[in-house]
């Protein structure tokens, strides 16, 4: 009994700050919730991967529309963008089996710590 | 054409769960000259797409804690407005400063997680 109060009460936490983050960055809930989830909740990978962007889902629908009300949001950009990422998702989950993906984690932070440099001088 | 080929890269990280967002805001801001609320919009709407589809084979495979998820969410929604909103709020050039300082954390966090 105890232990479920307290999932409830992590569930909420993990909730307020992905919501947070999601809504102000328009990005990353799912990296706050999902290491979240399997460090505190004791939520296996796949299930806690699954459930964060259940939850995420939700999250960005709020964000939406806070966006569109106040004009943020470039659908033709939009619809030049989503197709190719969705060509691109396709082809990553294809890639994923014959990549290492330590390496490439590795050359992902390298590009993120650039591109952070870049953001903050520019 | 330069929009197709930053959503596609962003796509192929997505796609490997190493990350979509933290690649496509930095591209869309850096190369195409969207501002900084401008391509978080689109990562937003770019991610509706992509979920739709892996909830639907994450549902099959019951794969979500609906407990969990819940609660989170009645939690998240009214933060996730708060957050969009103190978004609209902050000056563009702020705003990709404090995101450009999310990008270095999470640069050191893929070197240094096991």
């Amino acid at each position: 009994m105890n232990k479920t109060k307290h999932k409830k009460i992590k569930a909420v936490i993990i909730g307020l700050l992905s919501g947070l983050f999601n809504g102000f960055f328009g990005s990353g809930g799912g990296s706050l919730a999902v290491p979240l989830m399997t460090c505190f909740t004791d939520t296996e990978d796949k299930k806690a991967h699954a459930t964060a962007i259940s939850i995420i889902f939700f999250l960005t629908g709020a964000s939406i529309y806070v966006y569109y009300k106040k004009d943020f949001l470039d659908f033709n950009a939009a619809w030049k963008v989503i197709p190719g990422g969705v060509a691109g998702g396709l082809t990553g989950a294809f890639l994923l089996k014959k990549c290492p993906v330590k390496i490439l984690r590795k050359i992902f932070g390298t590009l993120l710590l650039y591109a952070g440099y870049r953001m903050i001088v520019s | 054409m330069t929009l197709f080929i930053i959503g596609f890269i962003a796509g192929i990280l997505g796609g490997m769960g190493i990350g979509g967002g933290t690649v496509l805001i930095p591209g869309l801001v850096l190369i195409s000259g969207l501002s900084q609320h401008q391509a978080q919009g689109i990562n937003l709407l770019f991610f509706i797409p992509v979920a739709v589809v892996s909830l639907i084979i994450h549902i099959k495979n019951k794969l979500i804690e609906y407990k969990l998820m819940i609660f989170a969410v009645l939690a998240g929604v009214p933060t996730a407005f708060g957050g969009a909103y103190l978004a609209s709020l902050t000056d563009e050039n702020i705003l990709r400063k404090i995101f450009g300082g999310f990008l270095i954390l999470a640069g050191i966090y893929e070197w240094f997680k096991k």
